[in-house]
């Protein structure tokens, strides 16, 4: 089976510098995938290249069997960043409309995908407001809403709890939860080793631009440890 | 095409809830009001009046030129921090995340901008078409032609600025591109007058140098207005050089497009 995202001999310099070196990776459709690694090591990086925000300097990225640089590669893709934007002159609506005629929606599914996001991100009453007056959290949720409208066949997010008070880590959980459920292949960064535990089936470990280890969560982390540990354990505690 | 237009569309609202744009399109309803004036007057030279025919063309031919230019300016104003927002305020990622290729979205920015300055262009225009000919009769056949011709001069200028505002923060690329066009704008109007009657019959000797090879091919944005304006202004319109201004803008626009596309493709979103 084509895996979703197939990285080979990836490699991102800036300024000479190499940042991501040499990344081989392979995720499967259907799984959720932690990407897991210390501030500053190319997680970023590495899932910027595979929306095609940046070029890599040598090595291939395909998405579900596509180059990822092609328009088609990210025809059923969501993704959600950090620290999202939206733009400040259009309120969650109108983002989350122009998000729907970007992926090709009719207007009746444009009109049912809004509903359903938005009360799925709990927005549906601050939908109208303009994105200037939201707060963080409320940036991420629209965020969200709009990564996941036309049910994506992947997922990418980047640090998606950033942000997102402890009720709000918990409703990202399970909405998580319901499209890992309906088959969503889900690739997140995230530091907090915690909610990977509870959401994650497959874990990389990446540091100063490679990947450290790979493979299901439950054959990394022994029956006595915790992810934390085995992470330390990669990338020692006096990294930065 | 059907996300080109899209983000064509797009681009049109984002610009229509700028501030910006709705303090110049006040501006430029005030100019229009203050030019209404001039067909209001008699003229008498020499104690002959000038018939209001001739009056309403060189008033409307005076506010050609001059609501061309302003919109030029418009047109810099609103594109040189264009893709520098969008960088900012996550417009870019909104659209690069989705299946979009990146010529049709730096292409359909450009193109939205392009067509709110030339409709507005084109509103201005028609109104002061539309002045002459209530008040003197005068219908200026052409008029609106010559408001559809100059509109290549809004794509070059909008090209431009989107293209250097890749490379320099927008106030300095805004400055750069008026300094270009300013310069295309003294040395053809230069040369025109320089080679106009009225200059040669005051000259005992008057210049037969040839213009230099770069006046010959700069940008010649006022020589397409000059053209332009033929259309409704019976004067006769010769060329500076062997290529036809319109011709000489087309290509110039060409190549900034392939540049400017080639300069989206590779940028770091």
């Amino acid at each position: 089976m084509t895996p979703m995202i197939k990285l080979q001999g990836v490699t991102k310099k800036f300024g000479g510098e190499p940042v991501v070196k040499q990344v081989d990776l392979e995720i499967e459709k259907g799984s959720t995938f932690a990407l897991l690694g210390p501030n500053g090591v190319g997680k970023t990086t590495l899932v910027r290249m595979m929306l095609s925000f940046s070029r890599p300097t040598s090595g291939v990225i395909m998405i579900n069997g596509v180059p990822a640089m092609r328009p088609e590669a990210r025809k059923s893709t969501g993704y959600l960043a950090e620290q999202h934007l939206i733009p400040p002159h259009l309120s969650g609506q109108e983002y989350l409309r122009r998000t729907a005629a970007l992926l090709g929606l009719s207007r009746e599914r444009t009109s049912e995908e809004m509903k359903r996001v938005l009360s799925l991100c709990r927005m549906t009453d601050k939908g109208h407001v303009s994105a200037a007056k939201y707060s963080k959290g409320m940036r991420q949720r629209i965020g969200l809403a709009a990564a996941i409208m036309g049910s994506p066949e992947l997922l990418i997010l980047d640090e998606p709890v950033s942000g997102l008070d402890p009720v709000g880590i918990k409703e990202m959980r399970i909405i998580l939860e319901n499209m890992q459920r309906s088959g969503t292949t889900i690739m997140l960064n995230s530091h907090i080793l915690s909610e990977v535990e509870k959401i994650c089936d497959t874990v990389a470990i990446m540091d100063k631009g490679q990947i450290l280890v790979k493979g299901l969560l439950r054959d990394i982390v022994p029956e006595n440890e915790s992810l934390e540990d085995v992470f330390v354990r990669y990338v020692g505690i006096d990294h930065e | 095409m059907n996300k080109l237009w899209i983000i064509l569309s797009d681009t049109l609202q984002d610009q229509l809830k700028r501030k910006s744009f709705y303090v110049l399109l006040t501006l430029s309803v005030l100019i229009v009001l203050t030019l209404r004036g001039c067909y209001n007057v008699n003229y008498t030279v020499n104690n002959q009046t000038i018939d209001p025919a001739s009056i309403a063309r060189h008033a409307s031919l005076f506010a050609f030129h001059l609501i061309t230019v302003s919109v030029l300016l418009m047109a810099v104003l609103l594109s040189m921090r264009m893709f520098q927002n969008d960088r900012q305020d996550g417009t870019m990622i909104m659209y690069m995340s989705r299946p979009i290729s990146r010529w049709q979205y730096g292409f359909g920015r450009v193109a939205g901008v392009w067509l709110l300055t030339s409709l507005f262009m084109f509103c201005l225009h028609a109104t002061i078409f539309a002045i002459a000919w209530a008040k003197s009769g005068e219908i200026l056949y052409g008029y609106l032609v010559a408001s559809v011709i100059c509109t290549i001069n809004i794509f070059f200028v909008i090209l431009l600025t989107s293209l250097l505002s890749f490379f320099m923060p927008g106030f300095i690329c805004a400055m750069t591109v008026t300094a270009l066009v300013t310069v295309g704008f003294l040395s053809d109007g230069g040369l025109r007058i320089a080679n106009s009657q009225i200059v040669k019959s005051m000259l005992t000797h008057p210049s037969t140098q040839a213009p230099s090879i770069w006046r010959i091919f700069y940008p010649k944005l006022l020589m397409v207005q000059q053209y332009a304006a033929t259309f409704f202004n019976r004067d006769n319109f010769q060329a500076i050089g062997p290529v036809h201004p319109v011709v000489n803008v087309f290509l110039y626009s060409l190549a900034l497009l392939i540049v400017f596309l080639l300069v989206v493709d590779r940028q770091e979103v």
